[in-house]
């Protein structure tokens, strides 16, 4: 019998940056597809549906870079690099706060 | 509005700038939009130039993910301290600061050397923050070592700072700071600067949009657009543009809107 791969099975940094560049195309991909629905939307008079599509787009354009964020972090833990690991998580909680503000109405 | 994101996005592919220096004073010199709400938006297509990034694997293999991760403490730490001020200077302040900003990129523009700092792989050793890479120049395996992290910490809190209150990504301090002053390699300081604009951007947007300066999503979304465009625009345009041409256009530029800000507000 042979023995499974752990290639394809660990999560290790290659396949981390893998995913991260996989979700970044999606991200991407969404954010262009949200960006022009809503700008088609506005001028055949679906003016709250557009404002909504716009919105989720430029919330989606604030979360993109906060995921790179998250998967450095995951990138630098699989490494056991606790250091820059701790400075992601740092900055993972930063802007963390700043959306949890946006939510409640509070400064950033 | 299309066009000016295009412009911003191109940029961003030719010079790797988030496009902010050029959206700011499009929207608020231009369009007469009030400055705060130019930053705003610009800010959107700072999110959107770094998504474009992100989604391109070439800038991959060059970010140097520990330095940018510890380099974010800091841009992020001044872009919430940016974004914590923002509803209390006055517009006109931002602007003469912009005019400031404006000049000092202009002048890097034209006096600084494009230092490489590479070395070969075998040759030195590259530290906790050093790395290698595959160099495209010389087609051979390269070597660097950070030096002075102070110098790239200040600069980043200062590019946070720069980005919560003028719009931009930050990058016009961060690149010349890290090749010039620390040793990284243009190629690889561009790509990690690229990788940062937009995480620091973020607490600039979302105090931004508290404070109701996004209002004309419309508006955002077109110059989102034009960015996208843009920014594809620019890396097909890469191979054929005189990058030191474009360079010498973008400074002239920038000194005619350090001229506009400071002297003839």
């Amino acid at each position: 019998m042979t023995k499974p791969s752990t290639e394809t099975t660990t999560l290790g940094p290659g396949r981390i940056e893998s995913i991260r560049i996989g979700l970044a195309r999606a991200g991407l991909f969404l954010v262009a597809s949200l960006l022009v629905s809503g700008l088609v939307l506005f001028p055949l008079g679906y003016v709250d549906e557009a404002t909504q599509v716009l919105q989720l787009a430029t919330l989606t354009l604030i979360v993109l870079p906060i995921m790179g964020v998250v998967a450095l972090l995951a990138e630098e833990a699989s490494r056991r690099d606790w250091v820059f690991a701790g400075a992601a998580l740092l900055v993972v909680v930063m802007l963390g706060l700043s959306l949890y503000r946006l939510w409640s109405g509070a400064p950033a | 509005m299309l066009l000016a994101g295009v412009a911003a996005g191109s940029l961003g592919a030719l010079l790797g700038l988030g496009g902010g220096i050029i959206l700011v004073p499009l929207l608020n010199a231009g369009l007469g939009m009030p400055f705060s709400e130019a930053a705003a938006i610009s800010l959107v297509g700072v999110l959107a130039t770094s998504a474009s990034v992100s989604a391109a694997s070439a800038s991959r293999r060059l970010l140097n993910a520990r330095l940018a991760a510890l380099l974010l403490v800091f841009s992020v730490g001044g872009a919430k301290v940016g974004a914590g001020v923002l509803d209390v200077i006055p517009d006109a302040v931002f602007e003469k600061i912009f005019g400031v900003t404006a000049a000092v990129v202009a002048i890097a523009m034209v006096a600084r050397l494009d230092k490489r700092n590479v070395k070969s792989a075998a040759s030195l050793g590259t530290g906790v923050l050093g790395g290698q890479f595959f160099d495209d120049d010389t087609q051979l395996d390269a070597a660097y070592r950070v030096r002075r992290l102070p110098l790239a910490a200040g600069s980043s809190v200062g590019a946070g700072v720069l980005a919560s209150f003028l719009g931009i990504g930050g990058g016009i301090l961060v690149v010349p700071a890290l090749n010039s002053w620390c040793g990284v390699p243009i190629r690889v300081a561009a790509a990690t600067s690229a990788f940062m604009i937009g995480v620091t951007a973020v607490p600039g947007v979302v105090a931004h949009w508290s404070l109701g300066h996004l209002s004309d999503l419309q508006l955002v979304g077109a110059v989102c657009v034009g960015v996208l465009v843009g920014y594809r625009l620019g890396l097909s345009l890469s191979a054929r543009v005189g990058v030191v041409w474009l360079k010498g256009i973008m400074a002239v530029l920038l000194l005619f809107v350090a001229g506009k800000y400071l002297f003839f507000l």
